[in-house]
């Protein structure tokens, strides 16, 4: 083997395995990514008329190893497991399962997360900042599995998400538990 | 002495590098094993110095017999051969001299060692004082336990201890392993997650000792510090009781509008005030907060305007700590500085 | 939170407060979560979490009737005398409570810690039992 040759293929392989390093960058001055959104985030794909698809905001945290494992670490902190225990639930509902009442899209949970929900869940806006919110979303959904397995955070194995539970999930058509499947859009 | 002029320059010049790392540590008090103020310290120092004198005992004559040798076998080369039965006679006794003096350092350094850790063993018997050290990333948990539980301080990133009283150091961290070190003070010890350890010293005098994370735990090991502040027994009786009290209520306007600020923000999600509703024990414990000599684990001095940085822009001092940026009005920041600048 | 020794979670017990020990126990597969209503006649009635609503002597324990409703029962069973002059019991059945949240808020089994840690504890419930909220009315003959 010639030395270019083989010198190209190690630069090749540097540079694949060098890919993956943004799992764990930290931008710790960074401005939150996916911009709070500013037009109304919907709670349902029921809408009067032809529905309009909109592109669902990207949370770039959700590729982050370390954003993902920050929000763990807010979740107990600000004691989201005071009402939802560690994703199974309790006076809140189970967020390691595939039921989202309002959504599992990131701008939806952010929505949540931010504005509050009937019957208990605090609107969070002013006490998190926007990055810490978005980190948690991250973590969230990474509790039903929604996000890569390379960036969940450590939890005890009866409790790691398995792909498949989640296979009737898409960004485009979250799960709702209140819209039967019947009245659900194509 | 008659010397040629190079060799005075060499010399000048070895003594002024030799001398330059001593300087730093001499008459400084701040965080130098060289500066015991304990007999914790005390003992360590003198069994460091002890260990340093016969180890260079032993490579002078190491090094003086080996250039012995070297003169001998030139000698010898210059005279002819030696006889064989004669050298080794002096090898056996040389094998012997070695054996035998390895044998009685290893027992002075044994019988020596053995009295220190007598030195340093914690004492069970006499009236100590309890101070729980928890490590988190990246400051100091410190309470002051009591069983009558409104007698419990909590407090961070400062030890205040008396003086000629044991202090005995319950360690453990939350997260990582941390290491506390003060070495005036003595000892280096981890703070395990899930373990508890002990340490513990006495300060021979009041004074101002710095310390610090010594086992690295992530971003900011390096701005991981602390204070251990001792005090006359009366003078810290004094500050245990003030420390018992819970923060003033504000005396003005602005200091009332500052403790609304600090309520309705996020301030609360994460820190302690006691006599106010804030009681999250994620953050630091702020009651007394003005009181302490630095902020943010020993990284910037206590005084107004390091407070405003903190508060706005904490990432830009620490990048990586678990503080979030704030964005305040410049109203309510003056409002809140002058809350927390209140919380003697 | 797990099943005690024996294995079973629920225990019923007439409790003999002069002589401060249990006259007789009956064994749940569930925790009682239900009131007990003792009549004049000497009838115990309570509810299981598995949705039994039964009758039991109040002396001996021994079951005397047994009605099997659409959901756990938590509540309290209460008798009254009709206009007709005729005898009720009612009690309402839906599983709830603490103990029943894993059913009542379709919570995920497989976090242990959920509803205080009875999660854990009570993760077959839904084989047993679904949602509910029906109250029965017997006549007594």
């Amino acid at each position: 083997m010639s030395s270019r040759f083989r010198n190209a293929i190690v630069l090749a392989a540097v540079a694949l395995g060098t890919a993956a390093c943004d799992r764990e960058d930290r931008d710790f001055r960074s401005a939150p990514p996916g911009n709070s959104p500013t037009d109304v985030v919907r709670q349902s794909p029921l809408q009067p008329g032809p529905m309009v698809m909109t592109s669902h905001v990207k949370n770039e945290y959700e590729g982050n190893a370390y954003a993902v494992s920050q929000g763990q670490r807010l979740f107990t902190w600000f004691n989201c497991a005071g009402c939802h225990a560690n994703g199974g639930g309790g006076m809140g509902p189970a967020l390691m399962d595939d039921q989202w009442i309002y959504g599992s899209a990131p701008e939806q949970i952010y929505a949540t997360i931010m504005e509050g929900r009937p019957n208990g869940m605090p609107s969070w806006a002013g006490r998190i900042n926007d990055s810490q919110a978005w980190q948690i979303v991250a973590y969230v959904r990474s509790l039903s599995g929604l996000t890569s397995p390379n960036v969940r955070s450590a939890r005890t194995d009866h409790m790691m998400m398995n792909p498949g539970a989640q296979s009737l999930a898409s960004p485009e058509r979250p799960v709702q538990s209140t819209l039967p499947p019947a009245a659900q859009q194509p | 002495m008659p010397v040629r002029p190079c060799s005075g320059v060499r010399r000048m010049l070895t003594g002024a590098i030799a001398a330059a790392p001593l300087t730093a540590c001499r008459g400084a008090i701040d965080q130098s094993a060289l500066e015991p103020g304990s007999p914790q310290a005390a003992a360590v120092l003198d069994l460091w110095w002890f260990a340093l004198a016969v180890a260079a005992g032993v490579y002078a004559l190491t090094i003086g017999a080996l250039f012995w040798a070297l003169w001998r076998a030139r000698r010898r080369a210059r005279l002819g051969e030696a006889l064989p039965h004669d050298e080794m006679r002096k090898k056996s006794i040389a094998v012997i001299g070695a054996v035998v003096a390895t044998v009685v350092i290893l027992l002075v350094f044994f019988s020596y060692d053995v009295s220190v850790s007598r030195t340093l063993r914690v004492p069970a018997a006499e009236p100590h004082l309890l101070v729980r050290v928890t490590g988190r990333r990246w400051w100091w948990k410190v309470e002051y336990p009591d069983s009558n539980p409104s007698r419990w301080v909590t407090d961070a990133n400062e030890i205040h201890i008396p003086t000629g009283r044991p202090v005995l150091v319950e360690l453990t961290s939350n997260d990582v392993i941390h290491s506390l070190w003060i070495p005036n003070l003595g000892g280096k010890k981890d703070l395990i997650p899930k373990y508890k350890d002990t340490l513990w010293f006495a300060a021979n005098r009041p004074g101002v000792y710095r310390g610090q994370c010594a086992e690295f735990c992530g971003h900011q090991h390096a701005k991981m510090a602390l204070h251990v502040v001792a005090h006359e027994p009366a003078e810290f009786e004094q500050w245990l009781a003030h420390s018992r009290q819970p923060a003033p209520m504000p005396g003005d306007s602005l200091t009332l509008r500052g403790k609304e600020v600090f309520l309705s923000g996020p301030c609360v999600l994460c820190h302690a005030i006691q006599g106010t509703p804030a009681g999250s024990r994620a953050g630091p414990d702020l009651t007394h907060l003005a009181s302490r000599r630095t902020i943010a684990a020993g990284t910037l001095p206590n005084t107004k305007g390091n407070l405003a940085a903190w508060i706005t822009d904490p990432q830009g001092v620490k990048p990586g700590a678990n503080m979030p940026p704030n964005a305040l009005s410049p109203g309510d920041l003056e409002a809140l500085l002058a809350y927390l600048q209140s919380l003697r | 939170m797990k099943a005690g020794p024996g294995g079973h979670r629920g225990e019923f017990t007439a409790w003999d407060p002069v002589s401060m020990r249990p006259v007789w126990k009956l064994k749940e597969r569930f925790p009682v979560w239900s009131g007990a209503l003792v009549t004049a006649g000497d009838v115990v009635f309570y509810g299981t979490m598995d949705g039994w609503f039964r009758a039991v002597d109040a002396r001996t324990g021994r079951l005397l009737w047994r009605y099997k409703v659409g959901s756990g029962i938590i509540s309290q069973p209460v008798t009254y005398r009709g206009p007709d002059g005729k005898q009720y019991v009612a009690v309402v059945s839906g599983v709830g409570g603490w103990s029943g949240a894993i059913v009542a808020g379709a919570l995920d089994p497989r976090d242990s810690t959920g509803a205080l840690g009875f999660v854990g504890a009570m993760t077959d419930l839904p084989q047993y039992t679904g949602k509910g909220g029906t109250v029965h009315v017997f006549a007594l003959p």
